[in-house]
This record gives C-alpha cells, structure tokens and sequence, in this order.
C-alpha cells in the first residue's frame, strides 16, 4: 500500500516561505520538524507516514546532501549528479503514488517543514514555485519525483533510473513544461529518451530537443502517439529525431536560423 | 459519470462494445485493402496529468463486434479521467495525398469522461496488519486521534483497520452494498467511533462548545459531534455529560448507543 505525506495548507505553507526564504541552511536545519499543526492527510487511499519514516527520509536527503558539501559549501559542478541520485532517492523509497505525487500541498511540506535547510542549499533564496510547489515542475524535490516517474524503464531491473542522466535539466524542462500534452506520457518520454543520441557534435542538442518535441505535439493533433506500442513508437521517434538532425545540419550548412522539418519536406 | 468514492487503491475496470466493419471504414478514408486498422484505448487524468494507453487491439476482417475490457491502475488516475477510443492506423501505410499514412493516425475517436475523488466527504481510514504494529494483533480497529484540538482534523483523525481481521475488512470492504453481519459489524464501528470520539473531547478540559478552535480543525469537528449525538444533553454546556461519562460510563456507553442507533433495524 502506497505512503500518504503530510500537507501543508497552503496559508501555513506560505507563512513559512516568508519565515525561512532568506536564511541559510545552517540556521534551518533547527526549523526542521516532522511534523507541523496545520498539517494533514488524504482521507484514504494509503498509510500515513509516520514522524519516524519521515525522520529516515529527512536523514536519506541530509546524507546525500552532506556528500556534496550541505550545508557549507554550495552544489557548484555536482549539481547534475546531485539532482540525478536525489530524483533516484525519492522515487524509490518515498512509496509514492503519481496520484499522491500531483498534491501541491504534500511538496510544500516536504520543503517547508521537513527539508527547509536543503532546499535553500539547493536553491538560495528559493523563489515560492521552489518551496510551495505553486508549479510542481519547478519544485525543489517535486520536479525531480516526477522526472524519475516520467523515465523509470521497469524493463532495466539492474538500473530503472538508468534514463535519468539522458537529459540535462535545462533540457529535461522542455519535457516537463509540456506535461499537459506529450510530456505527461511516461511511455513516450522513455521512448524518447532511448532514442536520443548521445553525440550532439556540430548541432545545439537543447534547440534539436525543443524542434523535436514541437514536432510530435503537432503531430499528436491526428496520431495517436500515446496509445502505440513500444515497439511502434520507437521507431517514429527515432525518425523524428533523424529528420530534425538532417534539417538542422542542413540549416547550419546554408546559413540559416530556421529550420524546415518534416519526413516529406524537401527543400 | 463520477465516482465519489474513489480512492488510490481502487482500479479502475471499464467495458464497451465496439461494431465495426474494417473493410467499409478503410474504403471510407480512402485506404487500400490491406491497410491494418487496430482500436487504442487511452486515458489522461488531471491534476496527475498522466496519459497511457489502456489497450492496443489489431483489427480482425472477420470480426466486426469487440468487448474491450480495460483495467487502469488507480494510483496513476485521480480527479478528472479522460477516456478516448480511437481506430488507428495500425502499420504505416503507402503515402498517397489526402490519405492518413502514419502509424497510428487517428481515423475514429470518441471520448467520455469520469469524474473520481467527488465531493463526498471520506473518514480517513487505512488497512494496517496489526501484527505489525504494537496496536493488539487481535483488535478489530483502532481509532487514532491527535491530541492538539485546533491541530486539522484530517491530519489528527484516523480510524486503522486491521487487515487481519477478516470481519471487518469485508464489512469496510462492502459498506456501499453490505449484507446483514456487515451491516450489524458497521453499526458497532460507527458506535464504537463516535463514543471515543466523544470520550475524548469530554476529558479533555481545554474542550467547551463555545471555544473557537478555527475552521476543519479536529475541536471544531468534535464540537459538531457533540451538537448531532448530544444535542438534548447539552443545556448545561457539557456539565451533565462530563458528570456521567465520569461517574457513570456504562450509562455514557448506551448514551451513545441510543445516539447512533446501534444494531437498529433498517427501516
């Protein structure tokens, strides 16, 4: 049975942005708490996380924090390699279902209440969207549940985060900014990211992602790209794909800025 | 359509009957005879905003009526459910002008929508094995209630089931269509909640009927228990059931009783 979180109403959530939003993470982590009166749970649906589970979550986070120099010295280059084994971190021992996962109020508390000090290492005088989760893609742990849910390939069992290091997080936005269409399908971001090359010599790989994902919403108006099989997909993926490459390095070759894309454009 | 009972653990499992005539549909829009057609079954929820596909059927010339049965996981769904079935292309076909060629493309497609999570109020309740917990492995159920009144009441109430306890997790179970031992079972629940419900607000001083405990707290919710069970007990404030429920608690107990019909005949 999946795990309820705690939620933190939105005025007590926003009462609590104002409190911590300008201090450090050192002087945070005494305003770290498990719990929080104004707190409270979806009525059914899962078990409660207790305050000693969430202890053992804070005490997971605050670990792999410490390996990348919280509380004193900021992320820097590691930033990547923390977020990436972070996303890991949640997804798989948070118990989380994706329903549960879209609650504003259940990041709230997990940044305002239980990790306040991480997430101002992680985001220094965080804007709201970090801590309340007004945007979930935007939160400090919430973005990354999702990017974890959108890319766990359950085919790899030895590694079924082995996608997470596909897509840097610049690029990564671009998919998760479009959630309302082609980025809310798990099936089709893996598709997409088993697809994606890994050597973007000579072409800008976040503007190929950004004319790739334009393309398969456009085409998601009169294919039904998230009902394919696997096996179907893929391949016009990879099409997709192949065609946006040729037509950039054939941009690039005549000088232009715009590209024209499409399996049976011809210029 | 809604289902306002709706919760994370309930899968969703629906059927519709689909006629069709593959060769009728391919000369409608204009595809050769060989063209293979299948149907795709997919879903999007808000506020998840995950979308997959239920079901991908290959279209048969020979069959020209299909059941399609299909069982979504409840922990991806949530709010609203948008349904789509949609005939496909089912294999890329010869690109002619004016035909769909893509695999895929959607020829056919109607839409329904559900609505899950309604506005019925539900007691947080979760199945737990007792045997698992320090709670008596034998007990039934378990009534947790926090212990600051202005705390909100949906943080501070939960009633545990025990999983083990096979009575009482088929009369949970079937409480929207139960037979006579569920019936009787959920009467002694429902009794047996509202008495400690109410046992807890009376011992505690720092409860009265006329304090402000601010709005979905658990003192407020006490307070509106005390007014629907206790009402013509209540002329004293809560004198006359703190004198009984201290010196007379087997006649506080049918008090109760009375209050919440138990073991009353459906009328």
């Amino acid at each position: 049975m999946s795990t309820l979180y705690p939620r933190l109403p939105a005025n007590a959530a926003k009462e609590r942005y104002i409190e911590i939003r300008d201090k450090g993470a050192v002087d945070l982590a005494r305003l770290s708490d498990t719990s929080h009166l104004g707190q409270y749970f979806a009525a059914t649906g899962g078990v409660r996380a207790a305050q000693d589970r969430l202890a053992w979550l804070r005490s997971q986070v605050v670990d792999l924090a410490a390996r990348h120099g919280f509380p004193g010295r900021p992320l820097g280059r590691s930033v990547h390699e923390f977020d990436t084994t972070l996303a890991r971190l949640l997804h798989a021992d948070m118990n989380l279902v994706p329903a549960e996962a879209a609650v504003r109020p259940m990041w709230a508390f997990l940044a305002a209440v239980l990790l306040p000090d991480v997430t101002v290492w992680r985001f220094p005088q965080p804007p709201e969207d970090r801590l309340l989760a007004t945007d979930i893609t935007r939160h400090v742990f919430g973005r990354l549940w999702w990017r974890a849910e959108l890319l766990r390939d359950d085919v790899r069992i030895d590694n079924p985060y082995h996608l997470l290091d596909v897509f840097p997080e610049r690029n990564f936005d671009q998919i998760l900014a479009r959630r309302r269409s082609i980025g809310g399908s798990p099936e089709l971001i893996r598709s997409l990211a088993k697809e994606w090359p890994k050597d973007w010599t000579g072409t800008n790989e976040t503007e190929a992602l950004r004319d790739v994902l334009k393309i398969l919403m456009r085409r998601g108006a009169f294919q039904d790209l998230f009902g394919l099989p696997e096996t179907l997909l893929r391949p016009e993926i990879a099409r997709t794909i192949l065609d946006v490459r040729h037509a950039r390095t054939r941009a690039h070759a005549d000088g232009v800025d715009e590209v024209s894309i499409g399996r049976y454009v011809r210029r | 359509m809604s289902l306002p009972d709706w919760d994370y653990q309930t899968r969703l499992r629906l059927r519709r009957r689909l006629a069709i005539d593959p060769a009728v549909c391919r000369e409608a829009v204009g595809l050769g005879p060989d063209t293979a057609l299948a149907i795709s079954v997919r879903w999007n929820a808000v506020p998840s905003l995950l979308r997959g596909s239920a079901i991908w059927l290959p279209l048969r010339d020979d069959v020209h009526d299909y059941v399609i049965d299909v069982d979504i996981a409840g922990e991806r769904l949530g709010g609203v459910v948008s349904l789509e079935t949609l005939v496909v292309l089912a294999a890329p076909a010869d690109p002619r002008p004016g035909t769909a060629h893509l695999v895929g493309s959607n020829l056919w497609s109607e839409s329904t929508e559900i609505r899950l999570q309604g506005d019925a109020p539900l007691f947080p309740i979760a199945l737990v094995p007792f045997s698992e917990s320090s709670l008596p492995h034998r007990g039934a159920w378990f009534l947790e209630i926090g212990s600051d009144l202005h705390a909100t009441a949906l943080g501070a109430i939960q009633l545990l089931i025990n999983q083990e306890h096979p009575s009482i997790v088929a009369a949970v179970g079937r409480a929207g269509s139960p037979n006579d031992i569920d019936r009787a079972v959920l009467s002694m629940l429902r009794t047996d909640i509202t008495r400690t419900m109410l046992e807890r607000a009376l011992a505690d001083e720092a409860f009265g009927m006329s304090e402000d405990f601010g709005k979905d707290s658990l003192g407020t919710v006490l307070q509106g228990l005390m007014r629907f069970y206790m009402s013509s007990h209540l002329d004293d404030g809560l004198v006359e059931l703190r004198r009984i429920r201290e010196n007379d608690l087997p006649l506080f107990a049918t008090l109760v009783q009375g209050a919440t019909e138990l073991l009353a005949a459906e009328e």
